[in-house]
């Protein structure tokens, strides 16, 4: 044991054997997992509604009932500007839609005369599509009240002629307002019905950022124990150890051991920098600890059957960089599993990346708790005999 | 018993056939030179004898019996590249290889200093090792070597990288674990040095023994028929002499096979010449060195 112990600790020297290695153990981690955190949770709160352009050449009450209209569906966020700011604007493609309202507007639909609306949209944007609908929808909607008071007029007009223009106009005026009122007070004819839910289960921005961040920035480290390896064997210092009563188990147990306590001390300091700086709800802090505890030991493991395979130092870093980094891509660690497409989604939880991530995602924002994630522990511990074992047989001294 | 015995080792790296064919042994307490041309099988024969790696044929019996776990905390090996942790500090990387052998960390830390003071390390020892010279780095392999007390010394090219100050203190060392009582094997291609230090040698050239035995003995064997002699003044004619060649400040004369050195010293008294030097011209192990490897 102490001589597992001795190997550990002479690893911990070495890896801390230059200061900078701090910037990669904690500081990196913290502004990296700020940054993104702070980026997740901007995307989470920001206002998704589509920017559309408005210019309203007309002014007049009807134009601007059409922009509350659409203000009011939710899909869209009009912003109302003059013609020379929204072209510009439009042109720099900071929205996928540029509606103008024509001088005119309202008087023409006063005198039941149809009307051109000018709608620009950005070629083969999604969102451009989407405004058109909003905007029809919106136009549908003036047009029905103003159809509405058209109607009212004309049957007024059959049961007593108006005395004269103006009474029609205040006759037209206060329809038109009563069928605005009706119309905007009407029930929707599609109802959504939502089961109530007694987990929570809403997207946390700062704990996917977090979590993320902490996988990769251990997992890198800890598939470095390749590097490790490699350079004992190419400076002579593994042979060295055949001359010591040291046994091949003994070195890789204390290799493993090192390595991978720093790795929990690591996520220790980042779930606790996440829960008290970024007010991350972690979940059950034992089903958190087994997952972490997991994690490293699949990636350590996966670090040792590296070693038996890799021919030099700058390849083993190399490789775990790489690694890390097209993991971190594919495990949901830099951005949800949702974005995926469906097949993909389940082809990535090949990597042990994925389960682990999937484990605190279920356990923060799903309020899942240690049952649930059992089955990613049980993949991930499977894997860590999977490469050890792997890693065992292949491993070499010269 | 001998302490180490080798019998007819034989190691193939694919084609290459490192050792072909290596015996010796090694009596307790002595100092045995391990030599041979770079590329001989030295190394490989000193990894078969300390189990790095599997003979193909051939046994090694090291400390009465075959290598065990237990035997290795018993011997110190010195290899030849520098099996130091670079990063490391001087004093952490020899106490962790002391701790290898078996040594707790306080006693390693005890042990180290007068040695670390004996080589002119102690004030670097806070240093990384990679900030040592390569002198200075030789001379922490020594001191890792040697840190367990171990029975047996097996040392790779000791004196590489040494200068002659550093050397000497290193032969010091080699000299007093001698008197304590300790194994030693060198193995060197410099072979001045085994002169001052060895009793015994094995040669080896292409992984075959070619020379082994006492270090004396074999001179003897490969001395020609010649006499090396320094006179005051000129060196008169002398009957039986076919050559006459300087050597450093005397002349070796080279005798036909009929004349004795006793009777070319019997001329030379009879010629009244005032003699500074005469002796039996033995070859040195570098010119024997040389001649055997090349009539291989």
């Amino acid at each position: 044991m102490n001589r597992i112990l001795n190997i550990a600790r002479k690893d911990t020297l070495l890896r801390f054997a230059s200061p900078s290695e701090l910037l990669f153990f904690i500081v990196l981690p913290v502004i990296f997992t700020m940054v993104v955190s702070n980026f997740a949770s901007g995307q989470a709160n920001s206002d998704n509604r589509i920017a559309v352009l408005v210019v309203n050449q007309d002014g007049g009450a009807l134009s601007q009932d059409l922009v509350q209209v659409l203000t009011d569906g939710g899909s869209v966020r009009p912003e109302t500007l003059d013609a020379a700011a929204a072209a510009a604007q439009f042109d720099d493609g900071d929205a996928p839609a540029l509606l103008t309202i024509p001088a005119g507007f309202e008087a023409s639909l006063r005198a039941g005369q149809p009307v051109d609306l000018d709608l620009q949209l950005e070629p083969t944007s999604v969102n451009g599509m989407a405004a058109q609908q909003a905007i029809e929808a919106a136009a549908a909607q003036v047009s029905r009240a103003l159809s509405a008071a058209d109607s009212s007029v004309a049957a007024a007009e059959q049961l007593r002629p108006f005395d004269d223009a103006s009474q029609r106009t205040a006759y037209f005026d206060a329809s038109l307002a009563a069928a605005q009122n009706l119309l905007a007070a009407a029930p929707e004819r599609m109802v959504a019905v939502a089961a109530v839910q007694e987990q929570r289960e809403e997207y946390s921005g700062a704990l996917q950022g977090s979590a993320g961040q902490m996988l990769v920035w251990v997992f890198i480290p800890l598939l470095g124990t390749s590097g490790m390896m490699v350079s004992e064997r190419v400076t002579g210092t593994l042979k060295r150890l055949l001359t010591t009563p040291t046994s091949t188990s003994t070195y890789l147990l204390g290799t493993v051991v090192g390595q991978y306590s720093l790795s929990i001390v690591q996520m220790l300091l980042l779930v606790g920098f996440g829960a008290l700086v970024l007010n991350i709800r972690w979940g059950p802090p034992a089903a958190v600890l087994g997952v972490l505890m997991a994690f490293g030991l699949s990636s350590v493991a996966m670090g040792v059957m590296l070693g038996a395979f890799v021919k030099s130092e700058n390849q083993a870093n190399g490789l775990s960089i790489m690694l890390g980094m097209v993991f971190g891509m594919m495990s949901g660690s830099f951005w949800p599993l949702e974005f995926f497409p469906p097949v993909m989604q389940k082809i990535v939880f090949v990597i042990p990346m994925t389960w682990a991530m999937q484990a605190l995602t279920d356990l923060g924002t799903r309020g899942r708790d240690f049952g649930a994630i059992l089955p990613a522990i049980g993949y991930m511990l499977a894997s860590a005999v999977l490469f050890f074992l792997v890693g065992v047989k292949r491993f070499r001294y010269e | 018993m001998a302490t180490v015995e080798v019998s007819h080792l034989k190691k193939a790296f694919g084609p290459t056939q490192a050792v072909a064919d290596v015996s010796f042994a090694v009596e307790k307490g002595e100092i045995f030179g391990l030599l041979g041309p770079n590329g001989a099988g030295k190394t490989t024969s000193i990894r078969l004898m300390l189990d790095i790696f599997q003979p193909d044929a051939g046994t090694v019996s090291i400390l009465d019996g075959p290598m065990t776990e237990a035997k290795k905390n018993r011997i110190g090996y010195m290899p030849e590249e520098r099996g130091l942790y670079q990063e490391m500090p001087l004093e952490a990387c020899l106490i962790y290889l002391a701790t290898l052998k078996g040594l707790s960390k306080t006693d390693a830390r005890r042990r180290l200093q007068p040695y670390l003071e004996h080589f002119d390390l102690a004030q670097h020892r806070a240093k990384k090792v990679k900030e040592l010279s390569k002198g200075m780095q030789q001379k922490a392999q020594i001191i890792s070597t040697v840190l367990h007390e171990p029975e047996i010394l097996i040392m790779d090219e000791p004196f590489s990288g040494l200068d002659p100050v550093n050397t000497q203190l290193a032969k010091d060392l080699m000299l007093e674990l001698h008197r304590r009582g300790v194994t030693i094997i060198m193995s060197t291609h410099i072979m001045h040095q085994v002169e001052e230090l060895c009793n015994r040698i094995v040669l080896i050239n292409q992984g075959r023994n070619v020379l082994y035995g006492d270090l004396a003995q074999i001179r003897r064997e490969h001395s020609g028929h010649a006499v090396r002699v320094k006179v005051d003044g000129e060196l008169p004619a002398l009957a039986g002499v076919q050559a006459v060649t300087p050597h450093n400040d005397a002349l070796q004369l080279t005798l036909d096979q009929q004349t004795s050195p006793q009777e070319i010293l019997q001329q030379l008294v009879s010629q009244h010449c005032a003699i500074e030097q005469f002796e039996i011209a033995l070859p040195s192990l570098d010119e024997i060195f040389i001649q055997v490897v090349s009539e291989q």
